[in-house]
């Protein structure tokens, strides 16, 4: 049991706080179906699926599953990952393989919550993924944000591609 | 010797400050060793990876005490003991998750083990693997009070006069039906804990390497006064910056009159 319970210990080995709360998750998904009430549903992370999160994240996704909203071809997702020591968890909403919203629900890091600004977040706007599982377009940076806006990039790049399984959207 | 043999600048008053850039470099100098050294580190401390090590040697971890300890939660859940100290969840005393908000309740069934915070649960398997943190609460609960389980096993969540039940699964919550019986998570006591993990086995999440570099950096490695004492070392090195100078005017000013 021991050599089980290493693997979520490391991959969750940050400390998960309250931090700052900028939307509820329950309110941005209420948006993001225009407050019609839509199911959860969740997708289970197999191996192939790990593989191609690792590849997208550098590590596999510290869950079993992940927990989705959809509507037809859209579907929104609440993710999570590291920026420099702490989770930052972020709303995706996406439509027919292009991100539609893209925002950050709660930051707990000590900075780089630049990050949430919409200066920064609508350059994700109608952004796809390649076949290489790149972001079709180039994001800016912000200094002194590095490491949140690197975690962005990703959760950016694993909802578009499990966006890509659930719907079968090519 | 007599003051006919001492050189021009070295007169008493000279002799004195010169004599104390000396010593104070010799002081600073061991200091000085060893701001650069860890500034160095500190300064690539990501590309490291020293933010991400965790310190592991009883001796350095023995030197930040055992503060991050001081909150103790424990649960009974089903046949297992949740327990909470400092930021580290164990089951049955063994590490399953790090998390700084204080655990609610816990409950089991026959297939997970989940744990309520006020604004997230998180689900474990048995075998201690992370099914899901459930972020999004739900509707219409927007802090969990209480955390519990019906008798066939569906994990409940109370707030504000809310009951809601999950199927098995815990995908999908609905109102709790009239007349289901809820137990609801308590916490119980230390002493009800038979056995708990030696303080040398539990993980100490903040004590990194770069933590330990900052604290050698600022001198708070050494308590209370430390940084007090690197304070003096830079007030140490300003001196040696000026007396240095004023001594290398000087010598400029002979080396011209010469």
């Amino acid at each position: 049991m021991a050599s089980l319970l290493t693997l979520p210990l490391i991959l969750n080995s940050t400390a998960v706080s309250a931090g700052d709360v900028y939307q509820q998750p329950s309110d941005f998904i209420d948006e993001a179906f225009g407050g019609v009430t839509v199911p959860s549903k969740v997708i289970w992370l197999s191996k192939t699926l790990q593989d191609s999160i690792r590849e997208i994240m550098g590590h596999p996704y510290p869950s079993l599953r992940i927990r989705y909203w959809q509507n037809n071809h859209k579907t929104a997702w609440i993710l999570d990952e590291v920026g420099k020591k702490r989770p930052i968890t972020t709303g995706i909403v996406i439509n027919t393989n292009k991100i539609e919203r893209l925002k950050v629900l709660v930051y707990r890091e000590s900075r780089g919550n630049e990050i949430r600004h919409p200066f920064f977040t609508d350059q994700f706007m109608q952004i796809g993924l390649q076949s290489d599982l790149e972001l079709d377009r180039h994001i800016d940076g912000i200094t002194g944000a590095t490491l949140s806006v690197r975690a962005m990039k990703k959760l950016a790049r694993v909802a578009l591609y499990l966006h890509r399984i659930v719907t079968n959207d090519k | 010797m007599t003051n006919n043999d001492i050189p021009a600048y070295r007169t008493k008053k000279k002799v004195h400050i010169h004599t104390w850039h000396r010593r104070a470099g010799l002081i600073a100098a061991c200091f000085a060793l060893i701001l650069a050294f860890s500034g160095l580190l500190l300064n690539h401390s990501t590309y490291l990876g020293l933010d991400k090590r965790q310190l592991e040697s009883d001796m350095l971890i023995s030197l930040y005490g055992s503060k991050s300890l001081t909150r103790q939660l424990y649960f009974r859940a089903g046949e297992d003991i949740v327990s909470q100290i400092g930021d580290q969840l164990l089951i049955n005393n063994e590490q399953l998750w790090l998390n700084r908000q204080s655990i609610l309740g816990a409950t089991s069934n026959r297939k997970y083990i989940t744990l309520a915070f006020s604004n997230e649960l998180a689900t474990f398997t048995h075998d201690g693997e992370l099914l899901e943190r459930i972020t999004y609460l739900p509707q219409p609960i927007t802090a969990i009070e209480k955390i519990g389980r019906d008798t066939e096993g569906r994990v409940a969540l109370f707030s504000e006069g809310i009951v809601l039940v999950a199927d098995l699964d815990m995908i999908s919550w609905d109102p709790v039906k009239k007349d289901t019986s809820i137990t609801w998570s308590k916490p119980i006591t230390a002493s009800d804990v038979s056995k708990q993990p030696p303080e040398t086995d539990l993980l100490y999440p903040e004590l990194t390497w770069e933590r330990l570099l900052l604290d050698i950096h600022s001198g708070r490695i050494l308590g209370s006064w430390g940084p007090y004492l690197m304070d003096i070392m830079a007030l140490a090195m300003v001196f040696l910056v000026f007396t240095g100078l004023w001594r290398w005017w000087k010598l400029q000013k002979i080396a011209r009159t010469n």
